[in-house]
């Protein structure tokens, strides 16, 4: 397997490209932008991309699959039915499946946004943007923070400290640094004031 | 990517070192297999998907070598001369970086998270994209270093340069900042607030 990362000037996204060697397969994450320049690598390596798996339906991620896809017969991989017209084969939370010849894991995270889900490739998690370098991703209310901290613990920091971390933007990382230096989990002003109240309950 | 075989040791959950069976921690002779791993680069310049987390590598100079997907977390890299090298996509997660060479390098897309940095050299570097969360730099020069989408959040900086560095969209939250020179570089397109960030 070999893993291929492009910078995305669209959003400033991260865009991977998964390539089985053996059978010169590749699969899609999180198509930002699907450029000229993408375009010729993927043709220069000799793969044929079989596969997209998207993270999240937000425009900095998933712009580019209209244009794969006219150039490209792949199976879109989403945790919704459909992305605008475009038919998906629905993920599920703990669903293992097998796409060109890779086992993938997903699971879902969701918090930033509801449909939110990573992908785990024995030790590469490609998160989307639930999970970046040091921060956690950008959430719409206390709840939506809350709920993807606790999704975060329950799921993504219990991995391997050794697991590495590709985000949807942002250098990668690993679990073992995440858990020490991400300012996600310092409580905000208001958690803070949530404690003090309760010792007086 | 290296490949993510487990060591060879029943209950250790490590990936093994390239080459071996098991990893640093588990390795009969990681002294002997971080000199042969530095004997293997001697006539190669491109060294890809190579794990060798957890080794202790000295005074070798391995300067204009490029490394893709490569892991050296947990290393100890003491005396070594990295200059001109490129990296990609490789790791150096919480290892101890002594009296090193770095200047000139291109490094795209790597983490130095948790790293220790003591007596280092970044400078004139493509340091863009990189992960410097939480490293720990006392006596480093990153001066005339594009450091553009890199990240030192939560990152201690001691007697530490960075004198006519690129900070465009570079995230600084340092929790340590003793005697650091930000003179000639362009802080305000750092992004210092969380506020900030568009993610």
């Amino acid at each position: 397997m070999t893993v291929f990362f492009h910078y995305s000037v669209h959003g400033s996204a991260n865009v991977y490209l998964v390539g089985n060697d053996a059978t010169r397969e590749a699969l899609i994450i999180d198509p930002a932008a699907f450029t000229i320049g993408l375009l010729d690598f993927i043709e220069g390596k000799g793969y044929a991309v079989k596969a997209v798996l998207v993270t999240h339906n937000h425009a900095h991620h998933v712009d580019g699959l209209r244009t794969l896809l006219r150039i490209y017969d792949a199976e879109v991989y989403s945790s919704n039915a459909t992305l605008g017209e475009i038919p998906c084969r629905m993920v599920q939370d703990a669903e293992e499946f097998t796409v060109c010849g890779i086992d993938v894991k997903a699971l879902s995270v969701p918090g930033h946004s509801a449909d939110s889900i990573v992908y785990l490739f024995d030790r590469l998690l490609f998160t989307g943007d639930v999970l970046h370098a040091g921060l956690i991703g950008k959430t719409m209310s206390q709840y939506g923070n809350r709920l993807l901290k606790e999704q975060l613990v329950k799921k993504i920091l219990s991995l391997s400290d050794d697991c590495m971390v590709l985000p949807g933007h942002g250098p990668p990382s690993t679990i073992g640094a995440e858990k020490l230096y991400n300012l996600g989990w310092k409580k905000t002003r208001s958690e803070l004031n949530r404690d003090h109240y309760d010792l007086f309950i | 990517m290296y490949e993510f075989r487990r060591c060879s040791v029943p209950g250790c959950e490590a990936t093994a070192l390239s080459n071996a069976d098991s990893c640093a921690d588990h390795h009969p002779d990681p002294g002997a297999m971080a000199a042969s791993v530095v004997e293997s680069f001697r006539d190669v310049g491109l060294i890809k998907n190579l794990n060798v987390a957890g080794l202790r590598f000295e005074g070798a100079d391995l300067s204009g070598k490029r490394f893709y997907s490569c892991s050296f977390s947990r290393t100890v890299l003491r005396n070594m001369t990295f200059t001109g090298c490129t990296f990609r996509m490789c790791f150096f997660d919480f290892s101890l970086v002594d009296s090193c060479d770095f200047s000139g390098i291109d490094a795209q897309f790597c983490s130095f998270a948790g790293a220790r940095f003591l007596n280092a050299s970044f400078e004139h570097s493509e340091l863009v994209h990189n992960n410097f969360d939480g490293v720990q730099a006392s006596y480093c020069t990153f001066n005339y270093t594009n450091l553009y989408n890199s990240r030192f959040i939560m990152a201690e900086f001691e007697k530490t340069d960075f004198i006519d560095c690129n900070l465009k969209r570079t995230f600084i939250f340092p929790t340590k900042e003793t005697d650091v020179s930000w003179r000639l570089s362009n802080t305000q397109e750092a992004i210092r607030d969380l506020d900030r960030i568009d993610q």
